[in-house]
């Protein structure tokens, strides 16, 4: 029954255009960055090691589809929130505004059901955006600009990472940032149940996490206690799989806030939902 | 007496001519050595601890033919110094193009050199000044420190094993100044990171640059 509710759920997504729009919004932004690193990308690449370049001699191609990976993942994984709010934030509120979370709720099924199912289609759906990105951006890259060994650029300085150690940190990378998405998702999905328009949880997700990004940068001592929770801290923690050698400590940690903000989102939907009054 | 403080004062004079003419011996007869060799080709291991730069140890192999036409062959992206590699061979290949001069002798790692500065007759090249530390038995550098106008001092230590009849080293030690770089974290996209890592690991991010080239299973033509 769940399954069927998880299958219902997915199909409803797949019904909505706007659930394309993330996809195609993916697929133009990773072809205009292609295109411009394809014709500029050399200039964007001295402007860093320009310093180095001064004295030092690198043999071989910078310039390649790794490095293109990343730089696509780190311009994009910023705004991919967005997009995956658009659905995830529609899936309750979306229901109710079209009137037809009443009958839904009358259907033989718990209403935690319901929303695990709704859950479930929005975490299905989080995970096609990932896998899309991915494909995008390392499949595409590389086959138009080969492989390589990956030049990452760090606030602190570059690492140069052997072509046969990067595939494994991509996809461990992409996991990561597949778990900040789902926090993005539960957000949204939470703020839904608490409004009966779509573009509310959507407007108040993009907030949310500008806010925090704020709060986050600001380098003030008056935010450093609350800081290291704020999920917007660990976003991208993804990064840290780029680093050598690869600070897993700080991973795990930052796995287990993201996990534990989805429970928490979670679970305030769930106590919600189950004592809403669905009067549409 | 008078006769005998001319002819003193007449010879302190002509010193530094014949110790450029000797000096200068000594740096054609160690050219000779390395222009014995044609090309050659070897493995490289090339071992980099340069602030800002991270990066893992790079195999590959070396291709040089004279008189400065160096190539690298390496599945990895490789650093290098810019100059200090084969570009300090062609300047010395021409003999009316520096002057050199004896500084004194210094001992490296045991072994008695002599140290020649050599000046570029043309003052508006890059290289400005070159110090070679040379064993003049072996007729071979040891050391040499090249003064760019580029890119600051190149200082290079030289091992030699089983092709220093060649002048073919076995170990170069490069260390050299390079520019740091402020990257912006909005760039990064690093914008949560507060600690620099290279602190965090105890290593000074002034320190000079460093890379050691192994080269091993010459092939010389």
């Amino acid at each position: 029954m769940f399954l069927q509710a998880v299958y219902t759920e997915f199909i409803k997504i797949a019904a909505k255009p706007r659930s394309y729009l993330g996809l195609a919004a993916i697929t133009v932004l990773v072809g205009v960055i292609l295109f411009a690193m394809k014709i500029d990308g050399l200039t964007y690449i001295s402007f860093i090691t320009a310093g180095l370049e001064e004295s030092l001699l690198f043999e071989g191609d910078i310039l390649n589809g790794n490095l293109m990976a990343f730089i696509i993942l780190q311009m994009l994984i910023i705004h991919i929130p967005l997009l995956v709010a658009l659905v995830t934030g529609d899936l309750i509120s979306g229901e109710a505004a079209m009137g037809s979370l009443r009958m839904l709720a009358t259907r033989p099924v718990t209403r935690s059901q319901i929303l695990m199912g709704k859950f479930t289609a929005g975490a299905l759906y989080t995970l096609l955006i990932v896998l899309w990105l991915g494909l995008m951006a390392l499949g595409a890259s590389n086959l138009l600009f080969g492989p390589g060994d990956l030049m990452v650029l760090n606030s602190d300085g570059l690492v140069v990472l052997q072509q046969g150690d990067v595939l494994w940190r991509y996809l461990s990378g992409f996991g990561v940032a597949y778990l900040a998405l789902l926090t993005i998702a539960t957000l949204s999905i939470t703020l839904s149940c608490f409004s009966d328009n779509s573009i509310g949880p959507i407007v108040t997700t993009m907030a949310v996490i500008i806010l925090f990004t704020i709060i986050g940068t600001l380098d003030v001592p008056v935010f450093d206690a609350i800081r290291p929770y704020l999920f917007t801290t660990h976003m991208a923690a993804w990064r840290s799989f780029f680093e050598d050698p690869v600070p897993y400590d700080a991973i795990v940690e930052s796995a287990i806030i993201l996990l534990a903000h989805i429970g928490v989102f979670l679970s305030i939907a769930l106590y919600h939902f189950n004592r809403k009054d669905i009067l549409s | 007496m008078r006769f005998l403080l001319l002819g003193s004062l007449l010879l302190w004079s002509l010193a530094p001519v014949f110790g450029q003419d000797n000096a200068e011996q000594l740096v054609r007869s160690v050219y000779a050595k390395m222009r014995s060799v044609k090309s050659y080709e070897a493995d490289m291991r090339i071992d980099a601890d340069i602030p800002m730069l991270r990066m893992q140890k790079v195999e590959g192999k070396l291709l040089f033919k004279q008189p400065d036409k160096l190539d690298i062959k390496s599945k990895s992206l490789a650093v290098l110094p810019k100059q200090g590699f084969a570009d300090f061979g062609k300047f010395i290949s021409d003999t009316s193009s520096f002057t050199a001069v004896f500084s004194g002798e210094e001992k490296l790692g045991g072994v008695l050199t002599r140290m020649v500065q050599v000046l570029p007759a043309n003052s508006k090249g890059d290289l400005i000044l070159a110090k070679l530390w040379i064993d003049p038995l072996r007729k071979l550098v040891m050391r040499s420190e090249l003064t760019y106008r580029s890119s600051g001092t190149v200082l290079v230590d030289y091992t030699y094993g089983s092709q220093q009849q060649y002048a073919l080293p076995d170990q170069l030690r490069f260390t050299m100044d390079v520019r740091n770089m402020k990257i912006p974290k909005a760039m990064t996209a690093d914008l949560h990171k507060k600690r620099d890592q290279e602190a965090d690991k105890g290593k000074d991010p002034n320190r000079p640059a460093v890379i050691l080239v192994k080269l091993s299973n010459y092939k010389v033509n």
